[in-house]
């Protein structure tokens, strides 16, 4: 195949997503709980802020999911780097400036760049425009390894308890009682630096909290009377967990999860921060604040990469949270009147 | 000896639950059901009254198969129900069927009445398909007096009563024989547990239903049962006809609970 | 008689998104000292939002008293502040509710509990737990000595709401509010619970406002019925001559729809329909819509007919008025 129409299918799996999220947002809409919870959320001015702040990074990141096999240079070029991309200067420069910084003798650079330059001279705008993509990834393919075995486990040991309950609470209390970081550092080791790799670590160490909260759950609705009710009419065990109990659990799922992919982002930058995170060559956050390190200690001091970085996450990690907060409010029934 | 044996023969029943102790303690037991026997016959309504922690929902419960008895047998039309594994145990399920107090607990919140009345029909197979499942959803919601469009609403829709009027259709849905009614109106207001009542007497009659009544409101077994067991600390302490029993209790705990219902002079 | 407590034409509302919900539209009524006045009506009538109105405990800030009076031993209490209504709160009007588990703290021992209801109002500490000793045994608990350092939990229901009642009754008040006391007891210990607070009213010469769905307990134990519907009175009169002879429909409804002995075999009344939604009340007469006498005079509303001691009806037909001329 070659490799123009190869590039060109690579962009199916971000409309495939969009895709999934519509259909899933549209009938979520059909159902009372999630229409009623929508509405609240619309009529919410701090979860509309949180929204129109997320809405952005995906844009950002679905625009840097989107692209073309450029023959010239042999490498995919996506929307991002066709709008974003500037050549690169000798070196770093602050932002708007017009000559470089930290060269013995400052030269003339070819434009301003509005977040300045980094070591390489690459415009730090861009750079972290590209780290949005990354966020995403990580965040969003941690989560598909998180929640569906926080799920499995979860539903498992508190729909059968006994010896199943058991095994999976030991497991995850001996997983808790090892410093999560430690282990994700020693995942990467082994498996090598990586996308995936980060989101196998983090996914292996993060199904705790969920689970848990999921055993919860499935213990106190095991016992409802609709559960009884559902027992009585015949219906098997696989059922009531999957028709039944699951749709219960799923607001409080969502909600966590949600909150849980903001930690995820920040995990990344911690992770890439340590020198253990994405490789070098995919734009990252972590590798921005990684690389402040040194750049703090110069004078003049680099401050523009860490700003931009630390501004980046913590924009959408406050979004995450106060929409994950504000979607809180929308179900909770307790403050449904 | 009666020449048709009762539909329902229960045979020194016993229930026990271990004691919450010490990790290391003697394994100590709670006795809740301590050697219970009575027998229902069909189409007629037996009522299993006594106070709270007296047992009698767990005799309910371990009928419907959803608690597992310690010792003593359930005989079904003569056949042992305790144990049934498979297909056969399926196909009692169909039979016996439960309404439970709570119509608020008792539905799942987040299926539609359509789905609520037609999962027992799936179940157990019956119908060729969805649609005829649901057109027999709708004769049957019908039946317990609820509008035709209920069937793609959510129970919060509907007001307490109704709610126990879906969960009685959906208790139907599977053509059973006999109904554990546990404490069915005990959450509603008495204008509402007319109605539930009612429906109750007119499916027995119409339908053959026979039915077991757990319950603490003595007004409604005298109105409603044809034989009464009171229990108290997980035994049958006194049985008989509604009308013997409560015009002339034997047992003392018997006579203290009649006497503790206050009456409505009017 | 002067009347210890007064309502008139109270009004409670919520503001939700539905719109406001007019939980108390105009309720009126009143309690003599040393009497029983009983609230009956089923759920959703508003009759626990009447009585939390009474001690301005509406849920706030959804809930809010529109308007009305509520005069309590002559003085319009609806016009002191939050601080002033809680030295009248727990001393002279206390309450209890329905269920004693949620009501009583769980991480406290019943003597720091019930002592605190006497120093919150200035009892001094020794004095206190000397009374709340006295109390236990009062209100019957076995080993009131050993209930003193106990917790909530350690105690049966029908034990708990024991405590309530010796928690409610620390101060002495002179009106007790009881919101269905015995709704989640056993009927035997049910019995004890009410028979212990007509005793125990008796001896402190205490009037009470009982909000309960229960006529059974209505006919033992009060002197007055109030009859709530959608908001409403709907009807009032002494317990006797309201059992004997209920006048509005809906009354009637109730009594009808009990089961009973001599009800065996045939089906028992029914109200039809269901009360109508609280944000969006008919314009006419309430219960119209599930009235099997309805007239025409009923699309408007029905006034509160009658005199407070004898009968008050609220119904157009004429055999409900006839009673109250």
């Amino acid at each position: 195949m070659s490799p123009t129409l190869l590039h060109l299918l690579y962009n199916l799996s971000p409309l495939a997503l969009i895709g999934v999220a519509v259909v899933i947002f549209l009938r979520a809409r059909q159902t009372p709980l999630w229409g009623e919870a929508f509405r609240r959320l619309a009529r919410n001015p701090s979860a509309r802020v949180a929204m129109a702040v997320i809405g952005i990074y995906a844009t950002i990141g679905i625009a840097d999911s989107v692209g073309w096999y450029d023959a010239t240079t042999q490498e995919r070029r996506t929307v991002i780097d066709a709008i974003f991309e500037r050549k690169p200067e000798r070196t770093y420069s602050a932002p708007l400036a017009e000559m470089t910084t930290g060269e013995a003798k400052p030269q003339k650079i070819r434009e301003k760049h509005i977040l300045g330059t980094d070591s390489i001279g690459a415009d730090v705008f861009y750079r972290t425009l590209k780290g949005v993509r990354t966020a995403f990834q990580i965040g969003g393919m941690t989560v598909l390894i998180v929640t569906p075995l926080a799920l499995l486990l979860g539903l498992t040991a508190g729909y059968y308890g006994k010896w199943r309950d058991d095994v999976i609470t030991y497991i995850y209390t001996v997983l808790s009682s090892v410093p999560g970081i430690l282990l994700q550092i020693a995942m990467v080791l082994v498996l090598g630096k990586g996308i995936i790799q980060i989101c196998l670590a983090l996914g292996i160490t993060r199904w705790v909290g969920l689970c848990r909260m999921v055993r919860g759950e499935t213990i106190k609705h095991r016992e409802r009377e609709y559960v009884r009710s559902a027992k009585a009419l015949g219906v098997t065990d696989m059922v009531i967990l999957v028709r039944h109990i699951l749709p219960n659990l799923l607001p409080v799922v969502i909600i966590s999860t949600t909150l849980g992919f903001s930690n995820l982002v920040l995990s990344e930058a911690i992770l890439s921060y340590l020198g253990v995170g994405v490789p070098d060559n995919v734009g990252s956050w972590g590798n921005m604040i990684d690389a402040a390190r040194d750049e703090l200690a110069r004078d003049p001091v680099i401050w523009w990469n860490l700003t931009a970085a630390t501004g980046a996450i913590t924009g959408l990690a406050l979004s995450l949270n106060l929409f994950g907060d504000a979607l809180r409010d929308a179900v909770d029934p307790r403050l449904r009147s | 000896m009666s020449t048709t044996p009762p539909m329902l023969d229960v045979r020194h029943l016993v229930k026990q639950f271990p004691k919450r102790g010490g990790m290391f303690g003697k394994r100590e037991v709670f006795t809740a059901v301590d050697d219970v026997s009575f027998q229902v016959n069909r189409g007629t309504t037996l009522a299993l009254v006594g106070e709270s922690g007296s047992g009698k929902s767990t005799v309910g419960m371990m009928l419907l198969g959803l608690l597992e008895t310690t010792s003593g047998d359930v005989l079904y039309e003569g056949r042992p129900v305790i144990g049934l594994r498979g297909p056969e145990r399926l196909a009692l399920r169909r039979k016996l069927q439960v309404v439970f107090q709570d119509p608020f607990a008792s539905l799942n919140a987040r299926m539609t009445v359509a789905e609520l009345v037609m999962e027992g029909m799936r179940v157990h197979k019956m119908y060729a398909n969805d649609a005829e499942r649901r057109a027999r959803a709708q004769e049957l919601l019908g039946q317990v007096g609820m509008p035709a469009h209920a069937l793609d609403r959510y129970p919060h829709e509907f007001s307490g009563g109704q709610r126990q009027r879906i969960a009685i259709a959906r208790a139907l849905s599977v053509e059973p024989e006999f109904l554990v009614l546990d404490e069915p109106t005990s959450a509603l207001d008495v204008s509402v547990q007319s109605q539930v009542l009612n429906l109750l007497r007119r499916l027995q009659r119409e339908r053959g239903l026979t039915y077991l009544f757990v319950t603490h409101n003595l007004a409604v077994v005298d109105y409603l049962a044809d034989e009464v067991c009171v229990m108290e600390k997980g035994k049958i302490i006194e049985r008989g006809m509604v009308e013997d029993v409560f015009d002339h209790p034997q047992h003392v705990t018997t006579q203290r609970l009649l006497a503790a219902v206050p009456k409505v002079e009017m | 008689m002067e009347k210890l407590l007064q309502v008139d034409d109270l009004r409670t509302w919520f503001r939700t998104s539905r719109g406001i919900v007019k939980a108390v539209d105009g309720v009126s009524f009143d309690v003599a000292p040393g009497k029983t006045r009983a609230i009956v009506g089923e759920s959703g009538c508003g009759k626990s939002i009447t009585a939390l109105s009474i001690l301005q405990l509406v849920p706030e800030p959804a809930g809010y008293i529109e308007s009305g009076k509520i005069h309590f031993g002559g003085e319009d209490i609806l016009e002191r502040s939050w601080t002033d209504m809680r030295g009248l709160r727990g001393r002279e009007i206390a309450m209890i509710f329905q269920e004693p588990m949620t009501s009583l703290n769980p991480t406290r021992t019943i003597g720091w509990q019930l002592s605190e209801a006497m120093t919150v109002h200035g009892k001094d500490a020794p004095a206190a737990r000397a009374r709340a000793l006295e109390l236990l045994e009062r209100v019957g608990l076995r080993d009131p000595n050993a209930a003193l350092r106990q917790y909530p939990h350690e105690l049966s229901g029908g034990m708990r709401q024991r405590v309530m009642i010796a928690i409610a009754l620390a101060n002495r008040p002179k009106l007790l509010i009881a919101d269905e006391p015995t709704t989640a007891l056993d009927v035997t210990v049910q019995a004890q619970i009410m028979s212990l607070i007509k005793e125990l009213q008796d001896e402190l010469g205490m009037a009470m406002l009982l909000i309960t769905h229960d006529l059974g307990i209505v006919s033992e134990v009060a002197h007055d019925v109030s009859v709530m519907y959608a908001g409403q009175v709907v009807e009032a009169a002494p317990t006797r001559d309201l059992f004997h002879d209920p006048r509005h429909p809906y009354t009637q409804g109730l009594f009808a729809s009990l089961p009973a002995r001599n009800r065996r075999g045939k089906d028992l009344m029914t109200l039809d329909g269901i009360v109508p939604d609280a944000a969006n009340w008919p314009t006419g007469c309430r219960f119209a819509e599930r009235c099997a006498h309805r007239l025409d005079a009923c699309s408007a509303p029905p006034a509160l007919h009658g005199s407070g001691t004898h009968r008050q009806v609220r119904c157009h037909l004429p055999s409900a008025m006839e009673v109250t001329k």
